[in-house]
Formats: structure tokens, sequence, C-alpha cells
């Protein structure tokens, strides 16, 4: 193997997150330290180990505050990903790619808002005096929203595909199911039905209704990335990072892309799935869990379709609540995902993934040997494949 | 049992477009009721909206042409909700992506004259303008009837 590739020089050895709710009666900044220190302390090192920060362009919290806040004291490296939750996955790459180069030793990625009490994605009202560019095209017609957005590209795909609303249930009751047996999650307790979900308030009829949307979330989440070296003498089981990379293609847009040719598929993660099943040597079959990132339930259809999965097309019959489920043949979003655990914009489906690899998951699987992880889909995305030693 | 349609007519100023030399011709071929989209001349295939190249072939023989304004919805959504004014009191309204006739082309754009459960996939659709500002106008859709 070519001594030019990312696999496996790095490894996820610290996680940290806060409490998942609606209003976290703190600080964004406050939400951001605590994270950073829990994933520090988890990994058994000290603030002064960490030398490089990397976090979401949209991420309020400064990389100097975090670092002045939890006392680090040399930083060589800091960097910030774009395009919202499609950069979730691609701070763990930077991180990967800093240690496996020698840049920094131990990098910490982190996210953290108040994305329910704060400031909500979607509420344009009194923010806007002038339309970024690629919105300038779209939101004189009213369309604002990220259900609104989606909702153009899942209702061509159901035309082609003869695809239903009702097919996209089985993503949410598996992803409830697993939130219900999650002490963290929102919706603890809270499984819901088949029926439930098709009695359900439209949100865009005929494409989204209120269960195939994910909750709103304030919360912060962090992981700790050194060499795969460094991180088989630290106190938990390294997360392996057998792959890492980020997806754009031609006519990538935040969330609309309506000019590119064809609206049916996510050419984003396709771009993600080339990339990672050739950088790790693995095949779908070879994944044991993914998390697939699931702010609107068509979108994990599609991906299913885009990581090869199974074909185009095939997704509405493939993705049953039987294979999807913990023991199933690719049990997916074992935390409860974004729709039952929390909307940490996709940092959370890392973590989960890391206790998973560790054996520490409140939903443990058994064997488990790779995880995968994708990121925000309808945007330019990115995803990663985290491995046992 | 169609819903009453909003009127559209007033648009507050920040939504207003702010053309680049790129896209100008667009906007004030709409406020002159045209719907000027880009023609390559190499390959013959349209783009909308403007860029430096052709989106198809990658030449830079690119021209602003007069469209006929008819094309066939491609994909669509309802707007239910909307907290943002004036959207607020327009809702519910469709926004489609329309393929236009001329190949190549796709505009995405609302649909305020048109009751949303008259609209499909597939239907038939024509361009209206709608003056905002001094200078410009923005391009809506409305089923076609002829
Ligand atoms: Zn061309």
């Amino acid at each position: 193997m070519s001594d030019r590739t990312l696999s496996r020089k790095a490894a996820i050895a610290g996680i940290g997150q806060t409490e998942f709710s609606k209003d976290s009666g703190r600080s964004e900044l406050q939400l951001a330290c605590e994270a950073v220190l829990a994933a520090i302390t988890d990994a058994g090192l000290t603030p002064s180990d960490v030398d490089g920060l990397v976090t979401f362009t949209m991420d309020t919290s400064e990389e100097m505050e975090v670092a002045r806040n939890v006392g680090m004291t040399e930083v060589s490296m800091f960097s910030r990903v774009h395009y919202g939750g499609g950069a979730a996955a691609g701070t763990v790459l930077q991180a990967a790619m800093a240690v496996a180069t020698g840049v920094a030793d131990a990098v910490v990625c982190y996210r953290a808002f108040n994305e329910r009490s704060g400031n909500r994605f979607g509420n344009m009202t009194g923010r806007i005096t002038t339309l970024p560019p690629w919105l300038s095209w779209y939101a004189p017609y009213g369309l604002m929203t990220p259900a609104s957005w989606v909702a153009l590209h899942a209702h061509r795909y159901m035309e082609r595909y003869g695809v239903t609303n009702a097919d996209f249930a089985p993503i949410a009751i598996v992803d409830r199911t697993n939130a219900a047996t999650n002490p963290g999650a929102w919706f603890y307790e809270r499984p819901i039905t088949f029926e439930e979900h098709q009695q359900s308030r439209w949100i865009i009829e005929p494409v989204l209704r209120l269960l195939d949307c994910c909750q709103e979330s304030d919360g912060g989440v962090a992981v700790l990335v050194t060499s795969t070296e460094r991180a088989r003498d630290l106190p938990n089981p390294p997360a392996v990072i057998a792959a890492a990379s980020q997806g754009a293609t031609f006519d990538s847009e935040m969330m609309t892309s309506y000019y590119r040719d064809d609206l049916t598929g996510l050419p984003e993660m396709g771009v993600v799935a080339k990339r990672v099943w050739s950088q790790s040597g693995l095949t779908p079959s070879d994944i044991s869990t993914a998390f697939l990132y699931d702010h609107f339930t068509p979108f994990v259809l599609m991906q299913l379709e885009e990581l090869g999965f199974c074909g185009r097309g095939e997704a509405k019959d493939w993705a049953t609540v039987e294979r999807l489920s913990l023991g199933g043949e690719l049990p997916i979003n074992t935390s409860g995902g974004l729709l039952g655990e929390a909307y940490i914009h996709g940092m959370n489906g890392i973590t989960e993934c890391v206790r998973q690899i560790r054996g520490t998951s409140c939903n443990q699987l058994a064997n488990v040997e790779h995880a995968l992880v994708t990121s925000g889909t309808g945007v330019p995305t990115s995803g990663l494949i985290l491995s046992t030693l | 049992m169609s819903s009453p349609l909003a009127d559209w007519s007033e648009s507050p100023a920040w939504l207003a477009p702010i053309p680049t030399s790129d896209d100008r011709e667009f906007w004030v071929g709409a406020r002159n009721g045209e719907l000027r989209i880009q023609r390559c001349g190499a390959c013959g295939l349209h783009q909308h909206y403007a860029r430096m190249l052709c989106s198809h072939c990658g030449a830079d023989e690119i021209a602003f042409v007069v469209a006929s304004g008819l094309g066939t919805i491609y994909s669509f959504t309802v707007i239910r909700k909307n907290g943002v004014p004036p959207f607020r009191e327009r809702v519910p309204f469709v926004v489609a992506s329309v393929q236009l006739d001329e190949p190549g082309a796709r505009v995405l754009a609302a649909m305020p004259t048109t009751a949303i459960e008259s609209v499909a996939i597939g239907a038939r659709v024509r361009a209206q303008f709608r003056p905002v500002g001094d200078e410009f106008a923005f391009v809506d859709f409305a089923l076609d009837s002829a």
C-alpha cells in the first residue's frame, strides 16, 4: 500500500459531550468548552497536550476563546470546515491529516450550539439585510427553510421511483426505537409506531410529515484525534480512522442545488462513498453499523443508494425496519440519530460510532469492526469509517 | 375548494435582487417582459442562472437569448408555513423547478397566481413577470392554459 494514504494513521481517542436539551441555559462557548474538556479527559490527556482545534465555519465559539477557557497553552493547527452539517466528519478529516503529517499531535474537533433556544435555522426574520448569492435565487420566492429546500429533491425522487411517504417511516421508527433505550436521548422511552408516523401532520405534503423531520437541540459534542500509535497507549480502545473524505460535485449548493441535472440523488455523498471505500479497502458488506445523517428521512434512503448498500431506486424496498434495527443486517443510528437523540449537527453520530467501536454504547451491538458515519446531506458533505485496532 | 391567492405585488427591499454584471440581463429582461437565459454558441444548450462558462461543455461562447417562457414542472413543493413577512401572509403557495422548452435550462420560481391543488409534476407552465423596484422584475410561473 502506498504511503500516501490517510487510512489507519489516526484515531479518535476521546469523546465528550454536554447533555442534549431544548434550552441549555448557558452560552454556546460554555457548551463548547464543556464538550472539549470532556473529550480531553476521556482521552486521558490534559488541555496542554492538545495542539490543534477544528470546528464548523458556522460555530460561534472562536478557537482562541475555547483554548483560553480550557487552558491550552500552545496550538499549532486550527481550521474550520464549511457547509453546515456537511462539516461533521470533515472536522475529523482535518484533524486526521494534521496528526498523520505531524503538524499536530492531538487535535480536538468540536461543535456546540443553542440551535433550539438560540438562533434557529430557517428563521430569517430580522436577521437578513442582503441575501448571500446562492440564496438570492430562492429566497425571493419564499423558499427559506431546510424542509422546503429538501422537498424539491425528495418530491422528484418519489415521482421517479414510485416512493411514498410511508416508505420513509422505517427510518423514523428505527431512530425512535433506538432513542427509546438511550437515556441521553431527547426521545428516551418514547418510541413511535408506523401508524403514529403516518398520522403525524404534514410539513411538506406529500413529502415530509412531522416525524420525518429531525428535532432541534441545544448541546455540544467534541472528539479528540491523535495518532493511532499514541492512541494505543491511552485509556480507551481507539476508534481507528480507516477512511475520511469530504465530497462535493459540479453545481453543489447549500441545500438547494436545483440547477444540477438530476435531483434524484445526492452526488456529494457519491463522492464520499467512492473515496471512503477505496481508502479503507472495505465494501458495504463489511460495515457493522452506520450513522446516516437523518435531518430528513428521504435523504437517508438516497444515502443508502449513494453508498452502495442498494441500487438506485431500491432503497424503498431495501430499507426495512428489520434490516436497519439492532441485530439486523445494517443497524443504523443506534443512539437514536438526529431524529431521536439530538441534532448536534452530526457530531453526535461520530461519538456514537466511537462508542460502538469501544463496546460502550447503550445499544451495543455484538462484534463491531467497522462503523460508517455520514454528515449533512444536500450540501457539500463528508463521511468516515471508524474501525477497531 | 381552492385556497384564496395572496397578493404578491409588493416586496420588501431586502428581497430585491442585487444584480451583478453577469446576471443583470436576466433582471432587466424580466422587467421588459422577457425571460432571458444564456445560450452556448458551441453546444447550443441553454443555462440559467447566469454563469461565466457553459455548464454543459465549458465553452465561453455565452450569449443571452429570449426564451419562450414555456416549460414543464420538473419538481415542486407547497410552502404552507413561512414565518417571514411577506411570505407569512402569502401561504400556502407553490415553488416549482421548471424545465424550460429550450434544451438544457431549468428555472426555479414561485407560482403565486396558481391554485396549489392544480399543480403536478409534468404540468405545462408559462413565465410571468412581477416588477420589483424601479428597474427589475421577478420571474414567476403559472399553469399554461393555451
Ligand atoms: Zn456549451
